[in-house]
């Protein structure tokens, strides 16, 4: 297929600079914030989303080491499809999180339950709208019951 | 900054032939849709079964990417690309929760589905209650001016 390609439209900017040791998703990442800066070109597109609580981030998971089609999550014993998880070495590196906007300052937004890596190129910002992305009965396949201990789960090497 | 390249995984077969057959949202139909995943994809969709509710990321790429302010269908004044969900943006990634209804090899029915037929798919990540879904208080659904 015809391959797409991605603009990045700004950075993050977050406490954790090595890829071992971080949350592994935005729960385990109470407490923890960062920015999203966009460039200046970009900052338009920022009209109004300050009454949004919650945003999805979009990024370019820059220091994967390359895509696999089955691997053990962090938050798991045995191995799945890559499709089947948040594994950030899949086909096309792409991540996006769920976080906290706390404020908005020209082409600044400060973020809260920060999961993401400093220096991650930003893709997209999306509003979370509960009423769209959640489903109060959703299904979660193998990752039911799995959710113990989260907070304080810390991303290892395995796929470094 | 350094553009990225991505090769989609797959392509939607839906009854959405044009703009105007998509719904809003893809939960605001519930429709059945086909994600075809290219063949040396498919033991990446390995542990996902019916019943699984799963995001699936799209190229929309019938999208203006040169859209930084737009109007959503319900009201006036444009806002932010942004603070929007619509599909015109610097990079048109769509998110959609959706329910899978059926895997068969390469073939992943799902329901509730908005994209185009023929609409590249980039990634497929499952839904995780929980992480996805952050408290409800104080979300509205668009910010009033």
């Amino acid at each position: 297929m015809e391959p797409v390609t991605f603009s990045p439209v700004g950075v993050v900017h977050s406490p954790h600079k090595e890829l071992a040791g971080m949350p592994v998703q935005p729960p385990a990442a109470a407490g923890f914030t960062g920015e999203i800066e966009l460039l200046p070109e970009y900052a338009e597109g920022l009209l109004d989303i300050e009454g949004f609580s919650h945003l999805m981030v979009f990024y370019h998971l820059h220091k994967s080491a390359g895509p696999l089609l089955s691997a053990t999550p962090f938050l798991d014993t045995k191995p799945h499809g890559v499709f089947a998880s948040r594994i950030p070495r899949r086909p096309n590196p792409l991540g996006f999180s769920v976080v906290r906007l706390l404020s908005r300052e020209g082409c600044v937004l400060k973020i809260g339950n920060v999961d993401i890596l400093d220096g991650t190129p930003v893709l997209d910002v999306k509003p979370y709208v509960a009423e769209f992305d959640a489903y109060p009965d959703a299904a979660s396949g193998w990752f039911s019951g799995k959710l113990g201990g989260i907070s304080e789960k810390r991303s290892d090497d395995r796929f470094l | 900054m350094v553009e990225i390249l991505c090769t989609p995984i797959g392509t939607v077969s839906s009854p959405y032939k044009e703009k105007e057959d998509a719904p809003r949202q893809g939960c605001l139909a519930n429709d059945i849709s086909i994600i075809t995943l290219g063949e040396a994809y498919v033991p990446a969709a390995t542990s996902l079964k019916a019943g699984d509710d799963i995001f699936v990321l799209c190229w929309f790429d019938r999208a203006d990417r040169s859209v930084l302010l737009a109007q959503n269908r319900l009201e006036k004044p444009p806002r932010g690309v942004f603070s929007l969900r619509s599909p015109s943006r610097p990079n048109p990634i769509s998110l959609t929760l959706v329910r899978l209804m059926e895997i068969e090899g390469n073939t992943l029915t799902v329901r509730g589905l908005e994209a185009l037929d023929g609409t590249p798919v980039l990634d497929i990540k499952p839904y995780y209650d929980g992480i996805d879904e952050p408290q409800k208080e104080g979300v509205p659904v668009m910010p009033k001016k």
